[in-house]
């Protein structure tokens, strides 16, 4: 890990949804579904990645960094994806959803440079193996352009997330006042550099087992405060820990070691019942080889905005 | 046993979610484009339903409409997410929209999911 003093940077912006460009197969008697089946449907999505489980519920990210010394940065975290939903029926055990998209990570500060583009066709299931236990299972294909490396790869990828009631997983343990959650996963993922310029890395490929674990701890989750009885919800304290395994590799320049660990730990307050408007504090430790994000260390304040 | 006003699948005075799971009938469809289209399925019958399976998955005698999904059911992101399987399964006895996992994990509260579900049995996005 390199140990830079850590920086406050000043956040802007952060937007996530699920766009409104939706289209149906309609009521119209032209493309109906069979009786007990859904309509197919697609979604316009905006989110900050398509393909790591663990952010596909967090917003696009554009990051300001104005640090007391040196020159300010800008990060971003965008992807853009379509997704095709089939028809299902009212029997099904498991559900899928394919999304075609394409993702960028950006960060201009000079101690963590990254500019990733990636395009990638994926799957993401819901299994379910009993009445309160689903598995979700994802696979997905990319193909990734990293620009501060100038190189290029393709990446398959398989991961599996799981809740269930009965061994607490994505369900709050109640502890005294507080609430614990907590949501693992675990996969692997396979990538080939096939471009790489000479001296810097070479080409070939690696595969990785990856696993992760996110705990968020609710301090006031019981706690009756009266009138707003949402408080307990909206103040989190997030920890996550995320950490790659390399398993095989070819002649892959292995810069970084076989092991990457990714710690993020951090506070967040929603101001709003709904969760809309927030502002979150958070450490950040570690590396990611999949979007080819470098070791780093900083803390940053963000203001968020959710829809 | 529900003191709240809320469903429980052991009531007898209601619906289960077998019992409410009857074959829809669209009625005719709006003869002009400015004449509004009636809903296939009303909420009244969607809500136990949409409760009925939440009591199942989360093993408890009733939920009641008003209860959070995070701070009173204790459900967090990932099992918000697993409710879009039953919830799709509902729609589609009335030939409605999938139920995706966004929006799934984006209720708050039993209400929000029973307002989802209908509005995706109903062909609303």
């Amino acid at each position: 890990m390199t140990n830079q003093a850590p920086e406050m940077a000043l956040l802007a912006l952060l937007a996530t949804g699920c766009a409104s460009a939706s289209t149906h197969t309609g009521q119209d008697g032209k493309h109906q579904a069979p009786a007990g089946m859904t309509q197919s449907r697609t979604d316009f999505r905006v989110r900050g990645s398509l393909v790591d489980k663990n952010k596909t519920d967090k917003p696009a990210q554009l990051q300001y960094t104005n640090p007391d010394e040196g020159r300010s940065t800008v990060a971003t975290d965008v992807g853009v994806a379509v997704a095709y939903l089939p028809s299902e029926s009212s029997s099904a055990t498991n559900i899928w959803e394919y999304m075609l998209g394409a993702e960028h990570h950006r960060n201009t500060a000079q101690s963590k440079k990254q500019n990733t583009a990636l395009a990638s066709i994926s799957a993401l299931g819901v299994v379910a193996v009993q009445d309160n236990a689903t598995l979700f299972p994802s696979a997905s294909l990319s193909w990734k352009e990293d620009k501060e490396k100038d190189s290029a790869s393709w990446m398959a990828s398989a991961r599996l997330a799981l809740a269930s009631k009965q061994l607490w997983l994505g369900h709050v343990i109640p502890i005294g006042v507080t609430g614990l959650l907590f949501e693992p996963g675990l996969g692997a993922e396979y990538e080939d550099v096939i471009d790489s310029p000479a001296g810097l890395t070479a080409n070939g490929n690696a595969l990785r087992g990856v696993y992760w674990i996110e705990a968020t701890f609710y301090p006031l989750y019981t706690v009756d405060t009266g009138a707003d009885s949402t408080l307990g919800e909206r103040l989190e304290l997030v920890a996550s820990f995320k950490q790659w395994q390399d398993l095989a590799e070819s002649n892959f320049a292995d810069e970084l070691g076989d092991r990457h660990t990714l710690i993020q730990a951090g506070v967040q307050y929603f101001f709003d019942t709904d969760k809309h408007f927030g502002v979150a504090l958070t450490f950040v430790n570690g590396e990611n080889p999949t979007e080819s994000k470098p070791d780093q260390e900083y803390v940053q304040l963000s203001l968020l905005v959710k829809f | 046993m529900n003191t709240e006003g809320g469903w429980s699948p052991r009531r007898t005075n209601v619906l289960t979610p077998a019992e409410a799971c009857v074959e829809p009938n669209p009625g005719p469809l709006a003869p002009t484009p400015m004449a509004e289209k009636k809903d296939v399925v009303d909420r009244a019958t969607i809500a136990p339903q949409v409760m009925g399976e939440l009591c199942t998955y989360l093993e408890v005698d009733n939920v009641n409409e008003s209860d959070r999904l995070l701070g009173k059911l204790g459900m967090g992101p990932t099992a918000r997410d697993a409710m879009s399987l039953p919830y799709t399964r509902i729609s589609a006895q009335y030939k409605g929209l999938r139920v995706t996992l966004d929006d799934a994990r984006k209720q708050t509260t039993v209400e929000s999911s029973i307002n989802l579900v209908h509005n995706r049995s109903n062909g609303r996005k």
